[in-house]
């Protein structure tokens, strides 16, 4: 309790209270803006943290951290086109809405589901980081392979309306993995004797040519087709409490995906949201309608990435590991201000520890009010002159991408997948089944491998002594084949009840 | 990289007053081929701040060229225009190991050492509560079951894997090797049980539960006095992480010499010791003939071991 007190003390102080202002603002808008998402706006604060004490230098990369994952919903609402990856599932259902003329209420309920899924995760984190923090250890290789696989389900449920062209995209997202460096052996694959692809494709280069450039192309393309998405009010309208009721199971769930996805090292807000997303279009009673402009899509992504802030802290504050660049650079600041994260923190570092805990809920709940600002702004966007829209998208896009890794060759990447992205919209594949394959490949071949090793190369191990790795194999079986015996089973059921005519 | 390219700008509109005299007359680049946050630019970013004013005030910006394993910066620094304003802060790894690897647009004999900056021994490291505690125990238990403990690494040809590799051969026993992401996930593995052995600089023992085994440097280390040396016990196998800053072949001889004589300045600097003992790191400044002296016996060395453990291009 005296802890608690004197934590308290810290996180109110004025300069402590600028820094979470500052961060999660500045958060926001990093993460609106296509192309600079989390990493980015972490890094321009990085260097001022190193002059700062130890609690507003915390509290600013807390609130970019949680701002820019809150943001990139605003740019996939109002102009297609997620801010960062993390927000790729939001276009789904946030783009058709604002088409409709309610951009307003799709940022209300982004707005909403977000500041309910960072707040879900800070419980989480408070009470009960070290006893998760040792199940993650239980999760090996082998279970983390079982993981991934389970992950990649979300394929086959986001292409539903073309099973194989989803499946070949999320393919080419798998081999697109596998540029770069060999995790094993080293060697460097599919680079074709370009250095430059030595490095592999990059997410955020990926993702912003794949969405928000191809949406840039699109829209030149179709020049003077496509109206521009009227909005009948600026600014920001939230559901209401009988909008939210039916809703309050996609919301549970997707926070609870998204806190557990952030608790498992290596996965991420990216992977959580579309989890989330494929498992509200399974099961949530108004999945017909999602992708046309369904909140529950909404919900179920913005929820869940924001749950995965809170998570993500619970390897990275209880044991020392990050689970992702993000919560890397949290963690080397930490250490630089003299905080040693891992098994002795609480006992070290109670105050420090209370401190961070109160500072992300305020910053839960600071994001939510300027969300309220910035949309109003934002939304104004929407009346720029598309060509002006148009080109900022174009320079912001690339600028971002630079960003990332200093590497130009970054830019030629995001310009090709902008090409490639569009054909794959005039052919209709989906984009987000690369992206998906894309992100969880790298994870998905480690893990694999690394199994393999520690097997001598024998698949079939994967499925003795490992409980929690055959439970989540069960689980990938039962997603995939339930489809497949839906349909037959309900028309049983449906000549069963009907009596036969004689 | 964006702040990059404000705090350039922001320079050159300071410089762009005064009158150009000697070096440096405009902002000097250090390329870090790692990304924000890391160990090596968390140590670029501490190193900068005394490395300006040992350069009498200039402006120095500390740019991030992230991927393949630090080779696309160190390739930048390399190809970089040799006047000394883009400098590579490079560690081991994509200086000297990298181009024993594979094929490279640069190679270690690209760069003029200027000065080594920092070097940290490795440490041999067991979980915890492994039941191994020393050398003998663990030449005892392998030789028993080989193939059966595994040892971790933070990737392939990394110096952990190397000096595991070098340990491997020395002990004359067999063991798996698990490749990670990086030291982190090594850790959650030797936590959670996956692998048995790691080795890795001393502030990870600091910050992890483990159980440091043996060090591999010729003198015990403070902090770990207890802990064996490798050569104490007859095996003459030392390892260390080291940064250091190096200028592309064909910088001219004045400007080496000031950027020598200004690295001295900065590594030697009160203020910069202060950072380093707070993120664990030993100062070890070298001037630039002890360093290429070193970087020369550290190509052989790697190059030898990579060679025999069938990692070389």
């Amino acid at each position: 309790m005296e802890h608690f007190v004197s934590a308290l003390g810290l996180v109110v102080a004025v300069p402590n209270v600028i820094a979470m202002f500052i961060g999660s603002l500045l958060g926001i808008i990093v993460g609106a803006l296509p192309g600079l998402g989390s990493v980015v706006g972490l890094t321009i604060c990085l260097p001022f943290t190193f002059g700062m004490d130890q609690i507003p230098a915390l509290s600013l990369l807390l609130g970019v951290y949680c701002g820019s994952v809150y943001g990139g919903s605003i740019s996939a609402i109002l102009i297609n086109t997620p801010g960062t990856p993390q927000s790729a599932a939001t276009c789904f259902d946030g783009f058709p809405m604002a088409e409709a003329g309610k951009a307003d209420h799709a940022l209300g309920w982004a707005t909403s589901a977000s500041v309910i899924g960072g707040l879900f995760s800070c419980v989480v984190l408070i009470l009960a980081a070290p006893q998760l923090a040792a199940l993650a250890l239980k999760f090996g290789p082998i279970e983390t392979f079982a993981l991934i696989g389970m992950a990649l389900t979300c394929i086959a449920s986001l292409s539903r309306d073309n099973m194989a062209k989803g499946l070949l995209a999320g393919v080419v997202g798998l081999f697109c993995a596998t540029v770069g460096p060999d995790p094993v052996t080293g060697d460097i694959r599919f680079d074709f004797g370009f250095f430059a692809l030595a490095s592999g494709l990059d997410l955020i280069a990926v993702v912003v040519g794949v969405f928000a450039l191809a949406e840039v192309f699109s829209r030149v393309a179709e020049w003077n087709r496509i109206p521009i998405p009227a909005v009948r009010k600026a600014g920001m309208r939230l559901p209401t409490w009988s909008e939210w009721k039916p809703r309050l199971g996609v919301l549970l769930k997707s926070c609870t995906i998204g806190s557990a996805v952030g608790i498992l090292p290596g996965t991420g807000a990216a992977t959580a949201a579309f989890i989330s997303y494929a498992e509200a279009k399974r099961s949530s009673p108004r999945r017909d309608g999602m992708g046309h402009g369904e909140p529950d899509g909404i919900v179920a992504s913005e929820s869940s990435n924001n749950a995965v802030t809170g998570g993500a802290l619970v390897p990275t504050l209880a044991l020392g590991i990050p689970g992702d660049a993000i919560t890397a650079v949290m963690l080397s600041t930490m250490i630089i201000h003299g905080i040693t994260p891992g098994v002795r923190l609480m006992a070290e570092n109670a105050d420090a520890v209370y401190a961070c805990f109160i500072a992300l809920i305020v910053i839960n709940l600071l994001m939510g009010v300027q969300g309220f600002a910035v949309a109003k702004l934002f939304t104004r966007i929407l009346r720029t002159p598309e060509p002006l829209l148009l080109s900022a998208v174009v320079v912001l896009c690339l600028l971002g991408t630079w960003g990332v890794r200093g590497n130009p060759f970054d830019l030629v990447v995001t310009l090709a997948f902008g090409v490639i992205g569009y054909v794959m919209r005039v052919f209709s594949v989906p984009a987000a089944p690369l992206v998906i394959g894309l992100v969880l490949g790298p994870q998905f071949e480690m893990s694999l491998r690394q199994g393999m090793i520690l097997t001598d190369d024998d698949f079939l191990a994967f499925f003795v002594g490992h409980p929690i790795a055959v439970g989540l194999f069960l689980v990938t079986a039962a997603i995939l084949v339930w489809p497949v015996v839906r349909a037959p089973l309900g028309r049983l059921r449906a000549r069963r009840a009907t009596p036969k005519s004689p | 990289m964006l702040k990059t390219l404000i705090s350039g700008l922001a320079a050159a509109g300071l410089v762009a007053g005064s009158a150009a005299a000697a070096f440096p007359d405009h902002p000097v680049t250090i390329i870090v081929p790692f990304g924000a946050g890391g160990g090596t630019d968390s140590d670029a970013r501490g190193f900068q701040p005394h490395f300006a004013a040992a350069l009498g005030g200039a402006t120095v910006i500390v740019k991030n060229t992230d991927g393949a394993a630090g080779t696309i910066g160190a390739a930048e620094a390399a190809k970089a225009k040799p006047d000394g304003y883009t400098l590579g802060f490079l560690p081991i790894g994509p200086a000297v190991i990298q181009p024993h690897l594979r094929q490279l647009p640069y190679t270690s004999e690209s760069f003029i050492p200027i000065c080594n900056i920092n070097s940290n021994p490795v440490v041999l490291m067991a979980a915890k509560d492994s039941p191994i505690g020393s050398l003998e125990d663990m030449k005892k238990t392998l030789t028993a079951e080989p193939n059966k403990y595994v040892y971790g690494s933070s990737g392939p040809g990394t110096v952990p894997h190397l000096a595991m590799a070098a340990a491997e051969m020395a002990l004359q026993v067999k063991m798996k090797h698990v490749p990670h992401k990086g030291t982190a996930d090594a850790m959650k593995s030797l936590a959670g049980g996956v692998i048995h052995f790691f080795a890795d600089v001393p502030v990870v023992i600091s910050r992890f539960e483990t159980k440091p085994i043996a060090v591999f440097n010729d003198t015990r280390i403070p902090g770990l006095d207890s802990v064996p040396t490798m050569k104490e016990k007859g095996y003459d196998l030392s390892f260390s992480v080291w940064r250091g800053l190096f200028a592309p072949k064909g910088t001219p001889e004045p400007v080496v010499a000031a950027l020598e004589t200004a690295c001295r300045k900065a590594a030697e600097s009160p203020g910069f010791k202060e950072f380093s003992a707070k993120v664990n790191n030993d100062v070890n400044y070298m001037d630039r003939k002890a360093f290429a002296a070193f970087v020369a016996s550290e190509v052989k060395k790697n190059g030898d071991i990579l060679k025999s453990v069938g990692l070389t291009k």
